[in-house]
C-alpha cells in the first residue's frame, strides 16, 4: 500500500518524503512542517533541494486523499452492516437490562467501578456466558478473552453460572467454558505485551465478542511517576480500542473506589473511582456497583441486595438497578407477592 | 496602486447592521446569553469532565441546525467527527423524534421529519490523529460539494491527539489543524465546535497539580469561545477558570 502511495507522487515531492525517512500517509500527516522544512541535518553530500512550503501542503493533502473516507448520512447507520457496531450483550438479568437499555453495548470501553466484595467479578462470569449465546437470545455467539490480574480466576464459579444457562437454554447445546481463554498477567509490563502481541493474535483464530481484564486499578495504582502512568494506560486503552473496532467486540475493565481527598468546597470525603482523570477520559461507559443498606430473605438466608448505577453513558439517562447475587448468578430482586390490604376489603364491601 | 479608498471598504457601523446567524443551544439561559445562540464564522469549544453531557449538546446542534431560521437554527446540515466512538445513532434517532413531535404540533409550514433530519447529519469516524488530520484537511472539498453544511463538530480533538507523545509534536499538529480551519471559517462561514477535558497540571511555583483545560495554553487562546460543562448541570461561559461567568 505504502509503495502506490509513493509512486503516484510527483518526483520532487517523493524526494523530500524519502528525505526526511517519512514515507507512509499516516507518518506524513503527524509529522509537522518544520521537519520537513528543515534541511539544516541533512549531510552536505547528499543533493537536497529545497523544500517549499508549497511542496509540504502537496505532500500532506495527497496523504489526505489517500486515508480519508467520505462521510457517510447517520440515516445509512441503520443498515445492518454498519448498525452491528452498536449490538449489545445481555447481562441475563432483566433488570439490569432494562437499566442499561438491553446490556453492554460493543463499543469503546465499558468501565465497571465498585468496592471489593461488591459483585464486579460475578457480573463479568455472567456476562462471559452471555456472550456465547446466540444473538437471538442477547448475546453475539463468540468467545471471551478475560484477563486477570489480582486473584486466580474463579473457575469453580464459572462453572455454577454455566451449569445454570445450560439449564435454562438447554436446545442451544453450548459448552460454555471451552469458549472462555484466561490469562492472569500481574504486572505492566507483561500485560501491556500481552494485549499487543498475543490478543489479536488469539482474536484471529479465535472469535472473540468480549474482552475483560480484571481488574485494571490493581496494575496501575502502584506507580508514582503519573507521566508513565497515563502513557501506559493510553497505550493500554488504545490497544484495547483497536481491537473492539476491528473485531466489534465489547470491552469491560474492572476499576476500584477510593475516598477522595479533602476538596476546596469542604465535601465530606466520597468515594470515587481510582486512577483519575486520565483514565476517566480514556472510558466510555462507566457503571458504579455498590451495596444498598437493604436485605433479602432467600430460603433461610438473608442476602445484602446490591445496585448498578450508570455514572455516565451516551445512549442512556443515569438509570439505577438491584440486583441480588445468587447461587444462580446475578439475579433481579424478586418482588414479593401483593396482599389484600383492609382498604380493598372496605371496597369490595 | 492601492488607494485607502479600497483597503477600508466597511465602518464598524456596517458590520454592526450585518446580520449574524445563530445556532440555537436548546438551552434557554444559554442562548440568552449568548445573544440567540452560537454565532457563525467562530471556533467554539465546549470543555468539561466526562459525563457532563458534551456529546449530547453536539447531538442536539446537529439537529438545531436543521430547524428553519425563524426557529433558531439554519436551515442547513451538519458534519460530524467521532473520535471518541460516543455517538450514537439510536441515541439521534430518539432526539430526533422528539424534535418531530414538538415541532409537528406547532403546525410550522415544513414538517420535521426524523428520517429526513438523520439523513442531514454527516457522520465520519476517525480512529487515529492522522485519521483526523486527513479528514480535516479534505473537508473543503466535501464542503464545496455539499454547501449546505453549516457545522462542523470535532468529539474530542484531545482524544484524538491524546496518543501523540512529545509535547511539541502535538503543538505543531494543532496549529496545522488551526490553519486548515481558520481558512475554512473564513471561506465559508461555518462553525465549528470541538470538545475538549480537563488535565491535570503541575503547577511548579505553587508545586501543586491544579485543574486545567486540555491541549495548553495556545489552544486557549485560538478558541473564539468556551462553554464548560460541570457535573452539577451549570453551565460557565469563558475562557478561563477564573474569568468565567456563571449561566443561571
Amino acid at each position: 500500500m505504502t509503495t502506490n502511495f509513493l509512486e503516484q507522487l510527483p518526483e520532487h515531492i517523493r524526494e523530500i518524503a524519502k528525505q526526511v525517512n517519512v514515507v507512509t500517509p499516516e507518518e506524513i500527516l503527524t509529522t509537522p512542517k518544520v521537519q520537513f522544512l528543515d534541511t539544516r541535518s541533512k549531510s552536505l553530500h547528499s543533493l537536497v533541494r529545497i523544500c517549499t512550503p508549497d511542496d509540504v501542503r502537496v505532500l500532506k493533502d495527497a496523504a489526505a486523499k489517500w486515508l480519508a473516507e467520505t462521510p457517510m448520512s447517520a440515516d445509512s447507520l441503520f443498515k445492518p452492516l454498519a448498525n452491528v457496531r452498536w449490538s449489545r450483550i445481555t447481562f441475563g438479568c432483566p433488570a439490569l437490562d432494562r437499566c442499561t437499555g438491553g446490556g453492554i453495548v460493543t463499543r469503546g470501553i465499558t468501565e465497571i467501578c465498585g468496592a471489593s466484595g461488591v459483585g464486579k467479578t460475578q457480573l463479568l462470569l455472567q456476562l462471559a456466558v452471555c456472550v456465547q449465546l446466540p444473538l437471538h437470545l442477547g448475546g453475539l455467539a463468540r468467545g471471551v478473552a478475560f484477563i486477570c490480574t489480582e486473584d486466580a480466576f474463579p473457575s469453580r464459579r464459572m462453572l455454577e453460572i454455566s451449569k445454570v444457562f445450560e439449564a435454562r437454554y438447554p436446545k442451544e447445546n453450548l459448552n460454555f467454558l471451552a469458549n472462555v481463554f484466561v490469562e492472569q498477567q500481574f504486572e505492566v509490563k507483561p500485560l501491556l505485551e500481552c494485549v499487543s502481541n498475543r490478543l489479536p493474535q488469539l482474536m484471529q483464530q479465535h472469535a472473540i465478542g468480549l474482552i475483560i481484564i480484571d481488574s485494571v486499578a490493581a496494575i496501575f495504582r502502584l506507580f508514582t511517576d503519573y507521566d508513565e502512568r497515563t502513557r501506559d494506560m493510553r497505550r493500554l486503552a488504545n490497544d484495547l480500542l483497536t481491537y473492539a473496532d476491528k473485531y466489534n467486540c465489547a470491552v469491560i475493565c474492572i476499576n476500584q473506589m477510593t475516598s477522595s481527598s479533602a476538596t476546596r468546597d469542604d465535601k465530606p470525603m466520597q468515594d470515587i473511582p481510582c486512577l483519575g482523570l486520565q483514565w476517566a477520559h480514556l472510558g466510555r461507559t462507566r457503571l458504579i456497583v455498590s451495596k444498598v443498606p437493604k436485605q433479602h430473605r432467600l430460603g433461610d438466608q438473608l442476602i445484602t441486595v446490591r445496585k448498578l448505577e450508570i455514572m455516565y453513558s451516551p445512549e442512556t439517562p443515569n438509570n439505577v438497578a438491584e440486583f441480588l447475587v445468587t447461587s444462580e448468578g446475578v439475579v433481579d430482586v424478586p418482588v414479593p407477592p401483593l396482599e389484600p390490604t383492609h382498604a380493598h376489603k372496605k371496597i369490595r364491601l | 496602486m492601492l488607494s485607502l479608498q479600497n483597503i477600508c471598504k466597511k465602518s464598524s457601523f456596517d458590520l454592526h447592521n450585518k446580520r449574524c446567524f445563530r445556532i440555537s443551544t436548546g438551552n434557554k439561559s444559554l442562548d440568552v446569553h449568548l445573544k440567540g445562540g452560537i454565532p457563525l464564522g467562530k471556533l467554539i469549544e465546549l470543555i468539561g469532565n466526562p459525563g457532563t453531557g458534551k456529546t449530547q449538546m453536539c447531538m442536539k446542534l446537529c439537529l438545531n441546525v436543521q430547524l428553519p431560521r425563524t426557529l433558531g437554527g439554519l436551515d442547513g446540515e451538519s458534519l460530524f467527527f467521532d473520535t471518541r466512538r460516543d455517538f450514537n445513532p439510536n441515541r439521534l434517532k430518539e432526539l430526533a423524534d422528539e424534535f418531530e413531535r414538538r415541532y409537528s404540533t406547532a403546525g410550522k409550514s415544513k414538517a420535521m421529519n426524523a428520517e429526513q433530519m438523520l439523513r442531514n447529519v454527516h457522520y465520519v469516524q476517525c480512529t487515529s490523529p492522522a485519521h483526523l488530520i486527513a479528514q480535516v484537511r479534505m473537508t473543503n472539498k466535501y464542503l464545496a460539494a455539499n454547501p449546505n453544511i453549516k457545522i462542523i463538530i470535532i468529539d474530542s480533538l484531545s482524544f484524538a491527539l491524546r496518543m501523540i507523545q512529545t509535547v511539541r509534536q502535538r503543538y505543531e499538529l494543532l496549529l496545522e489543524l488551526y490553519v486548515s480551519m481558520r481558512s475554512m471559517l473564513y471561506q465559508h462561514q461555518d462553525q465549528w465546535i470541538v470538545t475538549n477535558v480537563f488535565t491535570n497540571y503541575y503547577n511548579r511555583r505553587s508545586k501543586k497539580y491544579c485543574r486545567v483545560p486540555g491541549m495548553g495554553r495556545m489552544h486557549s487562546i485560538l478558541v473564539n469561545e468556551r462553554i464548560w460543562f460541570s457535573q452539577n448541570g451549570t453551565y460557565y461561559l469563558g475562557k478561563n477558570e477564573k474569568t468565567r461567568r456563571i449561566i443561571e
